[in-house]
């Protein structure tokens, strides 16, 4: 028999056994409770074993799922190394199996509970409500007990296989997922539920059976008196009817019987179904029984009592139901209190089961507790359930695993500390050696770096002079550029001229015999030169007269210009009245058209009436000639007034050919006009645009005056820069004389002389050069040198910060040297810490290696 | 036939209204014209004979309006002034003429002969040819020939038809 099959037959057997128990306690009860006949009791036993065989076909469908995982998972109590999978379901399972197995076992007493009763209502013909009630309740009772014994006792069984399976799994994260929760609060509802409940039931039950019985006792005796009475009172009277009448009034007001009648001998028990209250159980019972009788044998809903009257064995039964006697209520304090001692104790056992439940876990709990406190952190057997206890187990599990690395890791720094300890002791004679040299370096340092001080003072002065340098070369140039404009002017000149006096001194000296002639002809040239300048600057005094004229010209130019802009507006108005003149005329010439169509109209009248006036004629001399010679004369007249009409139409038609050569005549001079308005209109427009022109050429004017008086202004300059030229080649002549006594004197130097004056011309050439691009350049030289300023000023500024640096540098060199000599203390200071760091890792290893991890 | 003949070549003195058409001048007699009026806005008649253009209101009676142009193969007087209004042989009919210009009275010796071969071949719509001093001679009609040609194409129409 394999583990897995021993322990679901285990489980099986053990809540079967209990089930079958509270079955047999629940018989008792009923045994005891309800006075059940023979007929009952096979009813019973047959509805028990339907019970017993629906359960037997739908147990294995409802429980099977529920413990094969169990059973599956009961192999891990024998394996080495379990596994992990089978052990995830075990938990899963096994956490499940009590309180489903607890719930099937509740919905199929339910079930029973039900049947049984339908099963006997169906089955026997008259069942006493009573007995169906105390049935189900019983029922019900025995199966919420049998179920919370269930429960506890399944538990139990399959704590063993919590236990491995949550050992197997380990993690608390992932086992609190698995576990099926069942609250302790869910427990203590059920249990206590379950216990209230069947006390109730007893309690029901009791009042039910126990205040009817007495009650009936005394009803039946007081039936029985009145029915005896009654007997006799009839064997008295003949006439029965309005006795028994009256005697039912009676008791009826008395309230022992609400039914009174007379039951004959032959009627049989099946036929009698006209009588009032009582069933076929009650009437059978009445014929099995003597003369006289009760209720009180059998459980009836009736209480009834009879005697016999007459010979004929004719009964006479008075009856009233159960339910309609209401007196005062009196106990069997025996029963009660047996009852109630039952539920008692039923309540107990299952406090009892609830308690224990929960003490077990508290108790492995406070194991756990101890063994920590004693410093064991090793594996142990773990707390697993269902309810909040198994969470608290799970968090008490995890605390002591989080715990556990907490120690290993206090104790793996402890050891690091230790070595670093002895590793820092070791380094603190060397730093403290190091200290004292750097002590010493610093000091060193210090010194120099107070020299670099002073050096960059020194630095800081001759910045200070080169400041006062640039400024000064600076203004210098600032000056030269001013002058280069002037310079530049004059420079072209004079390179020309140094030119010509270079060539002359090398012919000078090419024909070193002819010297003397050529420096007389040189200085003519530079005389020539000199006069030519003057007659320069003399041409230039009559450039500026020209420019004055100019300028006088322009003005003149401005103010006739003027004048044109006020002719070309009064054209401009004269234009306007011919405009004016043109379209009145235009509108005349339309209204002649007009006219001259009124009077074409009036003569293709007359023509009309010519026209007429001819065809009457003819009509006339028509008739005349048919008249024959007496319409002769009247003939004439006809003709004459025919020819009248004809010349009528000849006029006519002339003065429609005038008419049409006036229209087209007047058409004409219409478009004639039109053109001439154009005329004028474009007149207008160009004298307009002449406006515009002589008001543009005035303000030319103006601009050109302007520019005259510039030119005049830079007249005047070049005049001066002439003159400065003519002075110039004053000098150049004073220099030539110069030259003409050296070549007198070093005739012999002839070689001297020719590089002198090569390298004059070059020299001037250079200057020439040089001034254009002084001249060009001023503005750039300018910006150079205001950037040169602002370097020196920078170099200025460096130099203060520099020296404020190294001022800086020197106090703190001093302040490292202080802190040198003060790390030299703390060297010290740190080697006695090590020392003590060292002792107190040693303390720490010790304590930590008192926890057993293993 | 009151008026129908009243002019023939042997009669020597006769009265012509003179009228134009297609640039020809024709001559009726005088006797046979009742008036000439201004030429009113001709109405078709549906089917009419040939020749006859329409008809015109005068003063109440209808008249059947004859186109001289078309009539005599010279050219249509459609816009012509006037309508020459004849009375032959009691049947009312209008010339529509281009114009009608003058009244003639011929004298004997300006009275000429219609060439031989027009009257051999049956054309009589001219019965004689009047010289004027002008050179261009007037036609003188033979209107009752007209109204002969007017049934005749009539008949012929129907005939054909």
């Amino acid at each position: 028999m394999t583990a897995s099959t021993r322990l679901s037959l285990a489980i099986q057997l053990r809540s079967g056994i209990i089930q079958v128990g509270a079955a047999g306690l629940a018989l008792v009860y009923l045994s005891m409770l309800l006075s059940l006949d023979s007929a009952q009791w096979v009813e019973l036993g047959w509805a028990l074993l339907l019970i017993t065989i629906i359960s037997a076909v739908v147990h294995p469908l409802n429980q099977g799922p529920i413990v094969r995982p169990v059973s599956q998972a009961a192999e891990i109590l024998h394996q080495e190394e379990p596994d992990p999978e089978l052990a995830r379901i075990g938990l899963a399972g096994a956490t499940a199996l009590p309180f489903k197995l607890a719930v099937s076992g509740v919905v199929g007493w339910v079930i029973a509970s039900l049947l049984v009763p339908l099963w006997m209502w169906l089955r026997l013909e008259a069942v006493p409500l009573a007995v169906l009630t105390g049935i189900a309740s019983a029922a019900i009772a025995a199966g919420l007990l049998s179920t919370v014994a269930c429960y506890f006792a399944v538990k139990r069984q399959v704590e063993p296989l919590l236990d491995r399976c949550a050992f197997a799994v380990g993690d608390p994260a992932e086992r609190a997922k698995l576990v099926y929760h069942v609250p302790i609060a869910t427990k203590l509802a059920v249990t206590s539920t379950s216990i209230v409940l069947v006390s109730l039931f007893f309690v029901i039950q009791l009042a039910w059976a126990e205040t009817s019985r007495p009650l009936e006792a005394h009803v039946v005796e007081v039936q029985q008196r009145y029915l005896g009475a009654l007997a006799k009172r009839l064997s008295v009277a003949p006439e029965s009817r309005p006795v028994i009448d009256l005697a039912r009034t009676e008791m009826r007001e008395l309230g022992i019987a609400s039914e009174l009648f007379v039951l004959d001998a032959g009627e049989a028990a099946e036929e009698v179904g006209d009588v009032p209250l009582l069933d076929v159980r009650d009437l059978a019972h009445l014929r099995a029984s003597g003369k006289t009788g009760d209720s009180r044998a059998i459980l009836s809903d009736q209480v009834y009592a009879w005697t016999a009257i007459g010979s004929e064995g004719a009964l006479l039964v008075a009856a009233i139901p159960a339910s309609a006697m209401s007196t005062g209520l009196t106990k069997s304090r025996a029963r009660y209190g047996g009852v109630l001692i039952a539920a008692l104790l039923a309540s107990f056992a299952v406090s009892i089961l609830m308690s224990s439940d929960i003490s077990r876990s508290l108790a492995q709990f406070r194991k756990r507790a101890a063994r920590v406190a004693d410093g064991d952190l090793g594996q142990a057997r773990l707390l697993e359930s269902d309810d909040e206890m198994g969470d608290t187990g799970r968090e008490v599990e995890r605390m002591i695993l989080s715990l556990r690395d907490t120690i290993d890791r206090v104790t793996q720094t402890a050891l690091v500390v230790d070595s670093g300890a002895v590793a820092l002791s070791e380094l603190g004679g060397g730093i403290r050696d190091a200290s004292r040299s750097q002590t010493e370096a610093l000091g060193e340092a210090a010194r120099e770096v107070a020299s670099i001080d002073r050096d960059i003072g020194g630095i800081k002065d001759s910045a200070h002079a080169l400041t006062g340098n640039v400024e000064e070369a600076s203004s210098s140039i600032l000056e030269l550029g001013a002058a280069g404009e002037e310079l530049n002017h004059t420079a072209s000149a004079l390179s020309k001229q140094i030119e010509d006096v270079s060539t002359s001194i090398e012919q000078m000296i090419i024909s070193s015999r002819q010297i003397g002639e050529n420096t007389e002809g040189l200085a003519g040239e530079v005389g020539e030169t000199s006069a030519s300048m003057t007659q320069m600057a003399a041409s230039l005094r009559s450039v500026d007269e020209g420019a004055n004229e100019t300028a006088s010209l322009s003005e003149q130019v401005s103010q006739l210009a003027g004048r044109g802009q006020d002719r070309v507006s009064k054209t401009i108005e004269g234009m306007a009245a011919i405009r004016d003149a043109t379209d009145t005329v235009s509108e005349t010439i339309a209204g002649l058209g007009a006219r001259i169509q009124e009077i074409g109209a009036i003569v293709d009248v007359i023509d009309d009436v010519a026209d007429e006036t001819n065809l009457l004629a003819l009509n006339a001399a028509i008739i005349a000639a048919q008249a024959g010679d007496q319409g002769r004369a009247f003939s004439v007249v006809a003709d004459e007034i025919k020819d009248l009409a004809d010349r009528v139409l000849r006029s006519t038609k002339e003065i429609a050919a005038l008419i049409r050569a006036v229209q087209s005549e007047s058409g004409n001079a219409g478009e004639a006009i039109a053109r001439g308005s154009e005329s004028v209109q474009r007149g207008v427009e160009l004298a307009a645009e002449a406006g515009v022109s002589l008001e543009e050429i005035t303000t030319a004017a103006g601009t050109s005056r302007e520019r005259i008086q510039e030119i005049v202004v830079a007249v005047r300059d070049q005049s001066k820069a002439s003159t400065h030229v003519v002075g110039l080649m004053e000098r150049v002549n004073q220099r030539v004389d110069e030259i003409r006594r050296a070549g007198a004197e070093q005739e012999r130097g002839n070689e001297v002389i020719m590089r002198g004056s090569l390298m004059m011309r070059d020299v001037a050439q250079q200057t020439h050069r040089t001034t254009e691009e002084q001249a060009r350049g001023a503005r750039q030289v300018r910006q150079s040198i205001e950037g040169i300023q602002e370097a020196v000023e920078q170099i200025h500024r460096s130099l203060e910060g520099q020296s404020g640096a190294s001022r800086s540098a020197v106090s703190s060199l001093q302040q490292v040297h202080e802190k040198t000599a003060s790390n030299h203390e703390a060297t010290d200071q740190m080697s006695q810490a090590t020392e003590g760091l060292r002792e107190q890792a040693q303390t720490l290893r010790d304590d930590v290696g008192r926890f057993r991890v293993e | 036939m009151a008026a129908a003949s009243s002019f023939s070549a042997e009669d020597p003195v006769a009265d012509l209204a003179c009228l134009e058409a297609g640039g020809q001048r024709y001559g009726v007699d005088v006797v046979l014209v009742r008036e000439i009026v201004r030429a009113p806005e001709l109405t078709p008649l549906p089917r009419s004979p040939e020749l006859v253009e329409g008809v015109i209101d005068l003063r109440g009676a209808v008249i059947p309006v004859v186109d001289l142009g078309r009539a005599l193969g010279s050219g249509s007087c459609a816009d012509g002034l006037h309508v020459v209004v004849l009375e032959i042989d009691d049947m009312v009919l209008g010339l529509r003429v281009d114009a009608a210009v003058d009244v003639l009275s011929v004298l004997p010796d300006s009275l000429g002969e219609p060439p031989a071969l027009t009257t051999a071949a049956g054309y009589e719509l001219v019965r004689a040819i009047v010289r004027q001093p002008s050179g261009h001679p007037v036609l003188a009609l033979a209107p009752e020939q007209l109204v002969e040609r007017i049934y005749r194409s009539a008949l012929d129409r129907e005939g054909a038809a």
